[in-house]
């Protein structure tokens, strides 16, 4: 009975989407571990998990080793860690990455639809990745980002229309 | 091969055959010069009009098997047969190439076109067997039109063998062609000593085997009226010739060959046609053809001279060797069994490419069809993903991550990162 209360009530208050309740930590390391039984657990804390999980895109993809650390009230982490990834021969730099060093990608943008914790990073930052690895494959090709988001190469465009 | 895979490959065939297609638009431009240039030869003022004359596409127009050339600037060869009824005893083969030369000739475009092709070198007396039309540049396209004679009822009777099914008498579809080289031109006045060529006969023959019934795209008859629509939709065989085509091109571009004696298309598509078992997707066809087509060149004794040659005969004429100017010229069976090897090791290469890359998939498909045509293929596959997840239908497999239309639904976002690293 109670239970059914709570839903009616949460569906009267969804509007206000910052009112979401967040995941809690234990339940987000529990779907991931469902949808990926592979995974190899780094770490695991009371308000902190490291796992690595084994993505590819597509059938003509490679597999890759994809990194994800998530603490309690910081941004979620997630880096490409089981090789050091090509660069478009156009290009000197990874597309849409914090570091390129650290293979830290970027899956989000910070304003508009920014991810927080009531979503599941099974269903949002894991295809995420998995799409930025198949946008990155063909990046490979000609240096052309095609996934949307911000505009990498946004001078590139200038110039040539100045030539 | 798992199915799916073998989905994929079909998928990037279907679309590299479609880049390498000619577009709608270039497919109607042809359709309406050459129907203007019937219309001129048959026009109530021209001195031909008495003898019906219609222009009909054959060859590669006709099968729907044409692509681009690798360079924009080369031109596409559209076939064409110009026949004629009603022959004069009095007419030559002479008299029927010339008579239909100075009529093209009597329109001013006509007149120039015939000069442009090969700077006027065949003006006077035209090719050794057709006119040639050169279009501008901008079209992209030249015309080979074959003068001919035809049984007076030739319309009548392609009408009726291409709207039946599968009797194959194609004897009644031959038509007399003019030779320069031979040595009756101009003086042979029986049609029954000029040459012979059956362009509708091999056509039929071609659909014949081509068409499958649990996808039976168009009627045979349309592909025998002159203004038959574009076909968007090609048969698995047509495809597949195209991209063997392509193929080929691509592997005698490289400036290793001599261009002039890669193998020729109506070889390829001979034997790939009779290799065909009616697959029913593009990527069964294609194993099933390079895997076949070597064994359906045949061999036998020259009784001229006791040799033993190499045989592709026509489908439609068992007694022409398609493949006659092997014994002549080693190149250029040299050069059918070099691509007939780098086919099937490419084709073996094409069915391992799971996990190396989409990177290294583009690589393998832009050496072996080009580099502009694959490059587009899987750019827009790259669109067509992002398109669905805009639209919410993207989804991910758990366990794989594997991207497409089963598992978690994958929700839009923007890729972000920063701009300065």
């Amino acid at each position: 009975m109670s239970s059914k209360y709570f839903k009616r009530r949460r569906k009267t208050k969804r509007p206000f989407k910052n009112l979401s309740r967040p995941i809690p930590l234990d339940s987000q390391f529990e779907r991931i571990k469902s949808s990926f039984p592979n995974l190899i657990i780094k770490e695991k804390k009371n308000d902190k998990f490291t796992v690595i999980i084994k993505l590819r895109p597509d059938l003509f993809s490679k597999e890759y080793e994809v990194k994800i650390v998530y603490e309690t009230y910081k941004p979620i982490s997630v880096y490409i860690v089981n090789e050091v990834l090509e660069i478009a021969e156009n290009r000197n730099k990874l597309p849409h990455v914090y570091n390129n060093k650290l293979q830290k990608i970027c899956l989000y943008a910070k304003d508009g639809g920014r991810w927080d914790s009531s979503k599941s990073i099974v269903s949002t930052i894991i295809p995420w990745a998995s799409e930025w690895l198949f946008y990155y494959e063909l990046w490979l090709i000609d240096g052309i980002w095609q996934g949307g988001g911000h505009d990498e190469y946004i001078n590139e465009n200038f110039t040539k229309h100045e030539q | 091969m798992k199915q799916l895979y073998k989905n994929n490959i079909n998928n990037i065939l279907e679309e590299l055959g479609k880049e390498l297609d000619i577009s709608k638009s270039e497919h109607e431009a042809a359709v309406k010069s050459y129907e203007a240039v019937g219309k001129w030869l048959s026009d109530e003022n021209s001195p031909l009009n008495y003898f019906n004359p219609k222009i009909l596409p054959q060859g590669s127009f006709m099968l729907q098997t044409v692509i681009k050339p690798i360079n924009e600037e080369d031109d596409i060869d559209i076939d064409l047969v110009c026949k004629l009824e009603k022959k004069p005893d009095s007419w030559t083969q002479k008299e029927l190439k010339n008579q239909i030369g100075n009529r093209l000739k009597e329109n001013k475009d006509y007149n120039r076109m015939i000069w442009e092709h090969e700077n006027g070198e065949n003006y006077e007396e035209g090719g050794r067997r057709c006119w040639t039309l050169k279009y501008s540049n901008h079209a992209g396209y030249h015309m080979d039109i074959l003068p001919s004679f035809t049984d007076d009822n030739l319309s009548i009777l392609l009408e009726k063998q291409f709207s039946s099914g599968s009797d194959l008498n194609t004897d009644e579809l031959a038509i007399r062609i003019t030779d320069k080289e031979s040595d009756n031109y101009p003086t042979e006045k029986d049609v029954n000593n000029w040459l012979k060529s059956n362009p509708f006969g091999y056509a039929k023959w071609f659909y014949n085997r081509a068409i499958i019934s649990s996808k039976r795209l168009f009627s045979l008859k349309e592909s025998i009226d002159p203004v038959k629509a574009y076909e968007d939709e090609k048969l698995p065989l047509q495809r597949v010739i195209q991209l063997l085509k392509r193929h080929r091109d691509i592997m005698f571009s490289n400036g290793e060959f001599d261009m002039e004696h890669k193998p020729i298309s109506i070889i390829i598509t001979t034997l790939a046609t009779r290799a065909y078992d009616k697959e029913n997707n593009i990527v069964d066809a294609y194993i099933n053809i390079v895997k076949n087509m070597r064994s359906f060149v045949e061999e036998k004794v020259n009784p001229d001279n006791g040799k033993l040659e190499k045989w592709v005969s026509n489908p439609v004429n068992e007694e022409e060797n398609f493949a006659d100017k092997w014994a002549e010229i080693m190149e250029k069976q040299d050069y059918f069994y070099l691509w007939l090897d780098k086919l099937e090791e490419d084709m073996g290469n094409m069915l391992v490419l799971e996990g190396k890359g989409q990177n290294e998939s583009n690589k393998f498909f832009s050496n072996s069809y080009g580099d502009k045509v694959s490059k587009k293929v899987f750019s827009a596959l790259g669109e067509n993903k992002r398109l669905l997840r805009e639209s919410g239908n993207l989804k991910m497999e758990t366990k794989t991550g594997l991207l497409g239309s089963s598992g978690i639904k994958v929700k839009d976002h923007n890729f972000f990162g920063k701009v300065d690293e």
